[in-house]
C-alpha cells in the first residue's frame, strides 16, 4: 500500500478515536453530575471502543513508518495520551472506581487533542534518532506519564473531595481519602519506576549518541526536576506534617512538570531535543 | 540556648528527611534558571543580551553556569551528606527487621495483629504456607507448641536505601567523571593524521562516508579511523565510528559529531606559491605578517542562485562553489562566491581553491565515571522496585497443644490489601479442605 493511503487509514482511525474519548468524557461528566449509573457503564464501555481504534491507529502509523511511532512530537502526544487511557483503564478496574473517569478522561482529551494540532507527516529519521534505545526511552516514558496522569486526575479528587455534598451516590463511588491516596500513590509508584527508567535508557542513549550521559540539557534538566517533584511526593505522604493535601498537590506540580518537559521545553526553550 | 543543643540541632536537621527534601526543592527550583538562561556563554553575551541588574545577578551567582556554580555543587554535596547519613543510621534497623525472626512469646502476647484467623482440625501447616505462596518456613517447638514462621520479599525492606545509595552511587561518579575525565575533538579529510590530546595516542582518518537517502537527508555518517601510539608509531585498534556507534578505546570513546566542507587552498604572492594547506569551512588563512587572508564563509556543493538566494540543490558536489572573504590590511576587501580553480585575486595576491571534500569532526571522550553510574543507577532501580512492589510479608502460625492453629500476618505497606488476601485466602481453604474456622467474614 502506498504511505498516503495509510496515512489517510491512520488518520481515520485517529478521528474515530478522539470522537469516542469525547462521548466517552462526555458519559464519564454525566455520570459523575448527573448521578446516573447507566452512564457510567456506557463510559467505561465507549473508552474501551476509543483505545482499540486508537492502538489500530498507532500500528497502522508503525507499519507505514517502518518502525515504532515514537519519534516526533505527534508521534509521542499520541502514544502519551494512550499510555494515560491504558493506565486509566487498568487502575479503572482494579480499583473498581468509575468515578476516576470524569477527572482523568479530560487530561486523555487534552493530549489526545493536543496530537490532533501537530504535523501527522512522516520523515525519515536523523542519525541520532535511529536507536533502538530510543525506542526503550519513549515506551517507558508513554507508560510513565501514564501513570502520572492518573494519579494527577484522582489527586484532583482528592482536594475536591470535601467540595462535595455527601449522598448514596458519592458514598457509593467516592472513595475515602485514604483509598484516594493509596490509588494515586500507587499510580505515582508506577509512573516514578518507569520514568527513573525513561532517564536510565535516555542516559545510556545519549552518550552513544552524544558522548555523554548527562549534560544537564534543558529537557534532561526538566525530566530530572519532574522527578525530584514525585521524590518529594513520596517522602511527603510518609512524613506526618507534608502528607495528605500538601503530597496531593505535589503529585499535581509533578504533572504540570511532566507537561511542560514534554511541550514546554520543545516549544519554550533551546535544547538539542527540539528535533520535533 | 547552650552550644551543645545548637549542634544537636543542626547535626538532627542534617539528617532528616524534612531537610533532605526542602534541599531537594530548593535544587530543582534553582536549576529552572539553567534551562532559561543560555549556559556556557562567555560574559560579555549577557552584558549585551540582558540589562545591568540582570547581568549583575547572573555574574555574581553565576547563573551563565548554574549547574557548575559552587553554590549548586554545594546543594548536591549537602545532599549526599544527607542521604549518607541518613542511609548509614537506617541501616541498622532495616536489617534488623529483615533479619529477625520474631520470639514466639512475644508475638502471641501482641495486640495489635493487623490480621488473626483461628482454624480447628487436622491440617498440615507446611502444605497451607505453600499453598499461600510462602515456601520457605521456618519451624520452632516451644513448650507450648509449635511456631511457623515464613517471611517473604524480605529484601523489600532495603528498597528505599538501595534507592538512597544508587543515587548517592550515581552522584559520586557523575562527580568523579567530571573531574578525572576529558573531552576534545579532532577534525580532518581523509589522509589527516593528530595527535590525541590527553593520551598517548594518535589517529588517522582514513575515509569518510555519509550515506544519503534518495530525498537527500542523511541517513549515517561514518568515518574509519585508526588509532596508533604516538611514539612507536604501533598500530593500537582501526575501526568505524558512526552516530550512535561509537569507536571504544579502553580508556576514552570517539564520536561521531560533525562535517562539513574543506578545499585545498594555494596561496601566490607575485606567481610565487608562498602557502598550500587544507581550509575548513568556518576557518580563516591569515598569511604574510597579517596583510592578507582568505576566509572560507560557506559551501554550495550543488550551487543555485536562480531565487536570487545562494543554496544548493543536492549534497552532491555537481557545481561546487566556495564563498568567501578576502581582508587586507584587516580590512575586508571582497566577499564573493568562486568557482573551484578560479583565481581569487586581490593587489599581489591569488588565491586558488580546489579539490573540495567533506571532513569528519570527531569528539573524543573519556569519563572514567560511566561505570560507577551504571552501578549506580542498576541498584536505584532495583530500589525503586524492591520499595514499591515487593513489599515484606510475614506469615506466622501456632499449633498449640491441643490442635488450634492460629494464624497471623504482617506487612509495613498495603496492610489493608494484605489483610483481605489473607481473609480471602483462608475462607477458600478452609471450602476446599471442608474444615471450619471461626473467622468473622
Ligand atoms: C531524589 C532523591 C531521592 C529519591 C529518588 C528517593 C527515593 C525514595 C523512595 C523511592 C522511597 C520509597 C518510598 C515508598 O516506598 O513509598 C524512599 C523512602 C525514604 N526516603 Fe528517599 N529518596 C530521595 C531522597 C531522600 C532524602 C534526601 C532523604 C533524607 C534523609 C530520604 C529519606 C527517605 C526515608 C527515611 C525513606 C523511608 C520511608 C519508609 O520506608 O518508610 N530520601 N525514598
Amino acid at each position: 500500500m502506498e504511505l498516503t493511503r495509510y496515512i489517510q487509514l491512520e488518520s481515520n482511525f485517529f478521528n474515530i478515536a478522539i470522537t469516542m474519548y469525547v462521548i466517552s468524557m462526555a458519559l464519564y461528566f454525566l455520570f459523575f453530575v448527573g448521578k446516573n449509573e447507566k452512564h457510567g457503564k456506557y463510559a467505561t464501555f465507549f473508552i474501551k471502543i476509543a483505545f482499540i481504534f486508537h492502538t489500530v491507529a498507532l500500528i497502522t502509523r508503525g507499519a507505514a513508518a517502518g518502525r515504532v511511532p515514537l519519534t516526533n512530537q505527534y508521534e509521542f502526544a499520541t502514544s502519551f495520551a494512550w499510555g494515560i487511557a491504558l493506565c486509566f483503564m487498568v487502575f479503572e478496574y482494579k480499583y473498581n472506581f468509575r468515578a476516576m473517569g470524569a477527572f482523568v478522561s479530560p487530561i486523555v482529551f487534552l493530549i489526545i487533542g493536543y496530537a490532533a494540532m501537530q504535523s501527522k507527516d512522516i520523515r525519515p529519521l536523523m542519525p541520532a534518532l535511529q536507536s533502538n534505545w530510543l525506542v526503550f526511552h519513549v515506551a517507558t516514558a508513554v507508560i510513565g506519564y501514564g501513570g502520572f496522569g492518573v494519579a494527577c486526575g484522582v489527586s484532583f479528587m482528592y482536594l475536591f473531595k470535601n467540595k462535595f455534598k455527601e449522598d448514596a451516590f458519592f458514598k457509593k463511588h467516592m472513595p475515602s481519602l485514604e483509598k484516594l491516596d493509596l490509588i494515586s500513590y500507587r499510580a505515582i509508584a508506577l509512573g516514578f519506576l518507569f520514568l527513573t527508567l525513561c532517564i536510565a535508557t535516555g542516559a545510556i542513549w545519549a552518550e552513544q549518541a552524544w558522548g555523554r550521559y548527562w549534560a544537564w540539557d534543558p529537557k534532561e534538566t526538566w525530566s530530572f526536576i519532574t522527578w525530584v517533584i514525585y521524590s518529594i511526593y513520596l517522602h511527603a505522604r510518609i512524613m506526618k506534617e507534608w502528607s495528605g493535601r500538601k503530597a496531593a498537590l505535589f503529585s499535581i506540580i509533578g504533572f504540570i512538570c511532566v507537561l511542560f518537559t514534554y511541550i514546554g521545553v520543545n516549544t519554550l526553550l533551546p535544547s538539542i531535543h527540539s528535533y520535533a | 540556648m547552650n552550644q551543645d543543643s545548637v549542634f544537636k540541632d543542626i547535626w538532627k536537621a542534617l539528617h532528616s528527611m524534612k531537610f533532605g527534601m526542602i534541599l531537594l526543592l530548593i535544587i530543582s527550583i534553582s536549576s529552572i534558571a539553567g534551562t532559561v538562561i543560555p549556559q556556557n556563554n562567555p560574559l560579555s553575551f549577557y552584558k549585551r543580551e540582558y540589562g545591568s541588574f540582570t547581568y549583575t545577578l547572573i555574574s555574581t551567582l553565576d547563573l551563565h553556569k548554574v549547574y557548575t556554580s559552587w553554590w549548586f555543587i554545594a546543594m548536591m554535596v549537602v545532599l549526599s551528606i544527607n542521604l549518607t547519613l541518613c542511609s548509614v543510621i537506617r541501616l541498622p534497623g532495616l536489617l534488623r527487621k529483615m533479619l529477625h525472626m520474631p520470639a514466639v512469646e512475644k508475638e502471641m502476647s501482641r495486640s495489635d495483629f493487623l490480621v488473626r484467623e483461628e482454624i480447628y482440625g487436622e491440617i498440615d501447616v507446611k502444605k497451607l504456607f505453600r499453598k499461600a505462596r510462602f515456601y520457605r518456613l521456618k519451624v520452632q517447638e516451644t513448650e507450648k507448641g509449635t511456631f511457623y514462621f515464613a517471611y517473604k520479599h524480605r529484601f523489600g525492606h532495603l528498597g528505599s536505601w538501595l534507592t538512597h545509595v544508587g543515587l548517592l552511587i550515581i552522584i559520586v561518579s557523575y562527580m568523579f567523571g567530571q573531574i578525572t575525565g576529558f573531552d576534545t575533538y579532532i577534525y580532518g579529510v581523509p589522509g589527516v593524521q593528530e595527535e590525541i590530546e590527553h593520551t598517548s595516542y594518535m589517529m588517522s582518518i582514513d575515509d569518510f562516508d555519509i550515506d544519503f537517502r534518495p530525498d537527500y537527508t542523511v541517513n549515517q555518517y561514518t568515518s574509519s579511523i585508526t588509532i596508533k601510539n604516538s611514539v612507536t608509531e604501533e598500530i593500537m585498534k582501526v575501526g568505524k565510528t558512526a552516530v550512535n556507534e561509537p569507536f571504544r578505546m579502553d580508556n576514552f570513546s570517539i564520536y561521531q559529531n560533525g562535517t562539513g566542507w574543506a578545499v585545498d587552498m594555494l596561496l601566490e604572492r607575485d606567481g610565487e606559491e608562498i602557502a598550500e594547506r587544507i581550509l575548513y569551512q568556518s576557518e580563516i588563512h591569515v598569511d604574510d605578517n597579517q596583510r592578507i587572508a582568505l576566509q572560507f564563509s560557506n559551501f554550495y556543493p550543488d550551487f543555485d542562485n536562480s531565487r536570487g538566494m545562494p543554496r544548493t540543490i543536492s549534497p552532491y558536489p555537481n557545481k561546487p562553489r566556495f564563498l568567501y572573504s578576502v581582508f587586507y590590511e584587516g580590512q575586508r576587501v571582497d566577499m564573493n562566491v568562486a568557482e573551484m580553480g578560479q583565481p581569487i585575486e586581490w593587489q599581489e595576491y591569488t588565491f586558488i581553491v580546489t579539490n573540495p571534500r567533506q571532513f569528519t569532526l570527531l569528539q573524543i571522550v573519556s569519563d572514567p565515571g560511566i561505570p560507577g553510574a551504571k552501578v549506580g543507577g542498576l541498584v536505584l532501580l532495583h530500589g525503586i522496585m524492591f520499595a514499591f512492589y515487593f513489599h515484606p510479608k510475614q506469615l506466622k502460625a501456632f499449633k498449640d497443644k491441643e490442635g488450634r492453629l492460629t494464624i497471623w500476618g504482617d506487612t509495613i505497606r498495603n496492610q489493608e490489601a494484605y489483610k483481605l488476601q489473607i481473609q480471602q485466602f483462608l475462607t477458600n481453604y478452609d471450602k476446599k479442605q471442608g474444615g471450619n474456622s471461626d473467622g468473622a467474614y
